[in-house]
């Protein structure tokens, strides 16, 4: 049977509070809907965005493109990555 | 709103709004844009600090206004509120803005275009300053200018603020503005409309400032377009000419927590409330999230530019930034730097600071004198010497302390670092209810706490923010030292002790602890009772780390030096003032013409001065226990000899509510040391080693000294945090709280301190 490909992205996904440090990720999506999520929006991290996370703990310090941001894990929950292949 | 006169265009005068990421350069920019020709104030009605400067090309001048660094243009914090509020030019008093300057940091341009965004739908005209080139260039970042410049419908000029390169090009990007303004002389203050000036351009100034092509889902897009026709209709309904745009509905649409649609509410009235709020229900029940979905439309967006103007830098090996952080960042390493850093830094603050503060000192004490010398009155004699000038003297001679230390401040700032030890802080200060973010307003604590509890305003949720408010005070400020000074000199054995540590510098250490260590479970309490409710996550940017610029930082330093004097100053200056009132009335004639015997007849025997300055010394502590302050330390006086203090003490406490170090000059008057005493006067040290209770009992013991720096440690007698916290909260309830909870910690942990001592045989 071909495998299914949805379960089969969707089972790559997982918050970047269980990433792994010094692995490079792709956003999926950004969960729940307030102040803190949006703000992840407005600090450059959206859908498509290439993270990783350079110091992991809580607050982690995470890197995004050039810049570095430190996040803590109730942020981190709602970053849905997965990893670039 | 009235044409203001420095705003007519006639005069070839434009005012343009500094905005940008934090950490973009603006800053820095500003300062290369306007140079000496800057000024600080407040905002109308706020204490949000107001930065404007000069700048001149040909013939036009440009004012400039330098916005407090935001991510967004949804407002969350105090600052971003009013970033929002100038550009909307909705601040009473405030000039209209023409032009914005939106600072773009080249090397991270993806995430500053989200605030490009929604800048340019604010409908006023654009113009780009493109920083941090270098940096970009060195990762190998390239950004296609040109090709943003069409993009976007506004110049984007590559700048090097600190070269000073193309900065002219800038200038006349913004003054090339001023034509269109010209066909649009009304566009900015027409009266007529109830709009703010941004939006209102939108209907007259179409196509000087194109707007941003967002891709918003099909739905949010629709019922705002819809929220637009709807509050237009409202709006020709009261007779105003204008329409409301589809930016406009759509901020009012996703603004819901941030201020967004209140400030639509203000300008439009109640009417429109129902409007947005059945908009706003409708996607919600079709499971779409306006402000989410706006989030993530803009995001897309900026993604979506940034993929055709920017060349990715090829990966790079770890950058300097990089390697730092690696130790800076570290668990145990970096906290064991940020330790020593800190340690560095007060030592300084003290080493540094003692010359400046002793000439400061001195120098009052000449003027003092000479104007003593030279006014015959008695009493305005003594209002002038003792009220005046001491009231002055006694704020400015801790200013080198407190510019040193924004000094470092400021450089730990520029630097980067100060993101990295609130980074390092968050840990532990999350246990106790606060965020890393409490830990720069509780750092300058140590200075002083009216910039500490300026500094609160980034802490974006109210309670955290309430409780850093809070407990700030309690950080030992430097008006605590003259007291820690005076009491450990005169009472602390010069002796070593663990293993050859100066005892005194020990004790010294002490005072500074008990604040910290107080103020942390209290700021627990405070967050389990009376500010509850959740810490907004940490979420701070990590700059790259920067050399800080020696003329930035002493230009941070002297201005916030002269804005401590002018708050604190002022109050601290009434107060002193009044406090004299209290020492000095009402007069004793009887005891006065006693004492004037007393001395006739001394100097009648040829008595040395030392004699005489006695005899004035006596008549100035009995004028003083007759005063209105020696008769309230009188009737406190049975609540304070657990404590160990007698009334002189309670008055001199009572005294020194504008100011702690107030106490010290207080101590002088009551113990008749005389007034000019400071705390390291031998005078005031042995009068009060020498000191005794009504009984004969010696006063002053190891116990009291420690008792009464316990209470100065604790006690919030400071007139000037009291005023700032009214301010920065808008309601008397909190500096009343205030006042009140460190008075009670104050008196309770000196009750403690002194029974404890006095039980281990320290009395």
């Amino acid at each position: 049977m071909a495998p299914d490909m949805t379960t089969a992205h969707v089972a790559q996904e997982f918050s970047m509070a269980e990433a792994k440090s010094r692995v490079v990720y792709s956003v999926l999506r950004i969960t729940g809907h307030d102040d803190c999520s949006c703000r992840l929006h407005e600090l450059g991290i959206g859908e498509g965005t290439t993270v990783m996370i350079e110091r992991a703990g809580n607050p982690a310090i995470v890197r995004i493109g050039s810049s570095k941001l430190a996040l803590s894990a109730e942020c981190l929950h709602r970053i849905k990555v997965e990893p670039v292949r | 709103m009235a044409a203001s006169p420095t705003n007519d265009h006639t005069a070839k005068r434009i005012v343009a709004a500094v905005i940008g990421n934090p950490n973009t350069g603006k800053s820095t920019l500003f300062n290369a844009l306007t140079g000496i020709n800057q000024k600080t104030g407040n905002y109308a009605g706020v204490t949000v600090e107001k930065k404007h400067g000069l700048a001149n090309i040909g013939d036009t001048t440009i004012e400039l206004i330098d916005l407090p660094g935001t991510y967004s243009l949804v407002a969350r914090s105090v600052d971003e509120a009013i970033a929002v509020d100038v550009l909307a030019s909705s601040l009473d008093g405030e000039e209209p803005v023409d032009v914005v300057l939106l600072v773009v940091d080249e090397s991270s341009l993806e995430r500053n275009l989200y605030l490009a965004s929604q800048v340019l739908e604010f409908g006023l005209p654009v113009v780009v300053a493109l920083t941090m080139g270098d940096i970009a260039t060195k990762r190998g970042i390239n950004v296609d200018a040109r090709e943003l410049t069409t993009l976007l419908g506004c110049p984007c000029v590559r700048v090097n603020a600190l070269k000073g390169e193309r900065l002219d090009e800038l200038l006349k990007a913004l003054a090339a503005i001023l034509p269109s303004l010209d066909r649009h002389p009304d566009a900015s203050r027409d009266p007529v409309s109830s709009l703010d000036s941004g939006f209102r351009r939108n209907d007259e100034m179409k196509g000087t400032a194109p707007l941003p092509n967002v891709e918003y889902p099909g739905r949010l897009r629709a019922a705002a377009t819809e929220l637009a026709d709807e509050l237009s209709a409202v709006l020709h309904a009261q007779g105003d000419r204008h329409t409301v745009s589809f930016q406009e509905a759509m901020r009012a649409i996703v603004d819901r927590h941030a201020g967004g649609e209140a400030r639509f509410i203000k300008r439009l009235g109640d009417t429109v409330g129902p409007f947005i709020e059945r908009a706003r229900a409708s996607l919600e029940l079709g499971g779409l999230t306006p402000h989410m979905a706006e989030a993530g439309s803009r995001t897309r967006w900026a993604r979506g530019m940034a993929g055709r103007v920017v060349t990715p830098g090829v990966p790079q090996g770890d950058s300097l930034t990089d390697r730092l952080d690696r130790v800076l960042t570290h668990r145990v390493w970096g906290t064991v730097i940020f330790l020593m850093l800190m340690a560095l830094i007060f030592q300084s603050i003290y080493s540094w600071a003692s010359p400046l503060m002793e000439l400061i000192d001195e120098g009052f004490g000449s003027l003092g004198q000479l104007a003593g010398e030279s006014i015959d009155d008695e009493t305005l004699r003594s209002l002038v010497v003792d009220g005046v000038i001491a009231g002055i003297g006694g704020v400015l001679v801790f200013l080198p302390q407190i510019v040193i230390l924004f000094l470092f401040i400021s450089v730990l700032e520029a630097s980067g670092y100060l993101a990295r030890a609130a980074y390092l802080m968050d840990r532990l200060l999350r246990k106790f209810g606060l965020t890393g973010r409490s830990f720069i307003p509780m750092m300058s604590g140590f200075a002083c706490a009216v910039p500490a509890i300026m500094a609160t305003r980034t802490i974006p949720d109210r309670a955290s923010r309430l409780a850093t408010i809070m407990v700030t005070p309690l950080t030992s400020c430097s008006a605590r030292l003259p007291v820690y000074t005076l009491m450990i000199g005169a009472f602390i054995p010069d002796e070593t002790a663990l293993g050859g540590l100066s005892l005194q510098a020990l004790v010294m250490l002490g005072m500074y602890v008990t604040g910290i260590l107080v103020a942390i479970p209290v700021a627990f309490v405070f967050r389990k009772t009376f500010f509850k409710g959740a810490s907004a996550p940490l979420m701070i940017e990590l700059p790259t780390y920067k050399l800080p610029r020696a003329k930035d930082i002493l230009r941070a330093g002297a201005g916030r030096g002269w804005a401590f004097v002018k708050t604190a100053g002022t109050i601290i200056f009434i107060t002193s003032v009044v406090l004299w009132a209290a020492t000095y009335y009402p007069r004793d004639d009887a005891l006065i013409a006693q004492f004037a015997t007393e001395r006739s007849a001394a100097e009648a025997s040829g008595a040395p001065e030392d004699d005489l300055a006695a005899i004035d010394a006596r008549e100035q502590a009995a004028l003083s226990e007759a005063s209105y302050l020696g008769q309230a330390g009188r009737v406190i006086q049975p609540a304070v000899e657990p404590l160990g203090w007698d009334w002189r003490i309670a008055s001199a406490a009572v005294a020194s509510f504008p100011a702690r170090e107030v106490v010290v000059s207080a101590m002088g008057v009551l113990f008749g040391a005389g007034g000019d005493v400071d705390e390291e006067s031998e005078g005031l040290r042995e009068t009060l080693q020498k000191a005794t209770h009504s009984d004969g009992r010696k006063l002053f013991t190891i116990a009291t000294a420690l008792s009464l720096m316990v209470f100065f440690a604790l006690c919030m007698q400071c007139a000037a945090t009291l005023a700032t916290i009214k301010r920065e909260t808008n309601s008397w309830r909190w500096p009343v709280f205030a006042f009140t909870y460190m008075t009670v910690l104050a008196y309770l942990g000196a009750l403690v301190t002194y029974q404890v001592a006095a039980a281990i045989g320290l009395d």
